[in-house]
């Protein structure tokens, strides 16, 4: 059973997402959930969801909300990042051209995350890392 | 009063053409000031048309998509005034980034220091002109 170690709803703009990502990484790092030497690639793995759903999720529609969600268990840590959009299909998302600007953001998180995937029931855009195991 | 803006990034000019944009802070890579940092260094790059401008993260720990975004519009401004974008002290996190974006095909990355990077500019300028020289 997996303990939810971070959970927040908060308007869906990037000042509001700005606190969140503080603490949602302070919460991580107090529960060992950050692989060694990854701080700054989890940093970015959930700076880049939370801007996703702002942009993509919500459209930039302030009067929306995210919800984010950190849970731990023997096995992983799963973030979990919900909008009020329509949903995407992670691994659809190609890389962009060298020269096109955006849409970089989801093929970060698919290389440094173990698990990337797009919860459609529960319009939650889910992301994990296996603990490490001795 | 309206809270006074702290410049994200400072320039400074070494020589002729050669200008140096030192990102301040690793507050860049915030999504609520990565328009900012861009449009800081746009507008310096079309106030100095052809300038060589080494972009320095000595103090930057990482990248997101949004900033990569910002720094190939950057390239785009600098390359139509007729200048160079060159990025240093580049750390291994900051290049893998690059690497897995691929877009360290796009621009000249270094990751030692700004002196270290205007000297190895220099040579090959020089190297440059001793061929150009020799093929007259």
């Amino acid at each position: 059973m997996a303990n939810e170690i971070y959970s927040r709803t908060i308007a869906s703009s990037f000042e509001a997402l700005m606190p969140v990502l503080d603490d949602a990484l302070e919460a991580m790092r107090a529960n060992g959930c950050i692989p060694p030497g990854k701080e700054s690639q989890t940093r970015l793995c959930l700076e880049e969801a939370l801007v996703n759903a702002v942009r993509h999720g919500n459209h930039c529609e302030g009067d929306r909300h995210i919800h984010v969600e950190v849970l731990s268990d023997a096995d992983r840590c799963t973030i979990k990042v919900c909008d009020e959009g329509t949903g995407f299909c992670p691994d659809a998302i190609q890389l962009p051209a060298p020269d096109t600007p955006g849409g970089r953001g989801i093929c970060l998180i698919r290389h440094f995350m173990d698990e990337v995937r797009f919860d459609r029931e529960n319009k939650c855009f889910v992301m994990a890392f296996k603990r490490m195991t001795a | 009063m309206p809270e006074k803006k702290e410049p994200l990034v400072r320039f400074e000019k070494k020589g002729d053409e050669i200008h140096v944009a030192t990102v301040l802070s690793d507050s860049v890579v915030n999504p609520l000031n990565v328009s900012e940092f861009s449009q800081e260094i746009a507008a310096y790059a079309k106030q100095h048309p052809k300038l060589v401008l080494i972009l320095n993260f000595e103090r930057v720990d990482y990248l997101s998509s949004s900033v990569l975004s910002e720094l190939l519009q950057i390239r785009k401004v600098v390359i139509e005034s007729g200048g160079q974008l060159r990025l240093c002290a580049i750390s291994d996190t900051i290049y893998e980034i690059f690497e897995i974006t691929n877009l360290n095909t796009m621009f000249t990355i270094h990751r030692d220091g700004v002196d270290a990077d205007i000297k190895r500019y220099q040579r090959a300028k020089a190297v440059a002109e001793q061929e150009s020289a020799w093929s007259e």
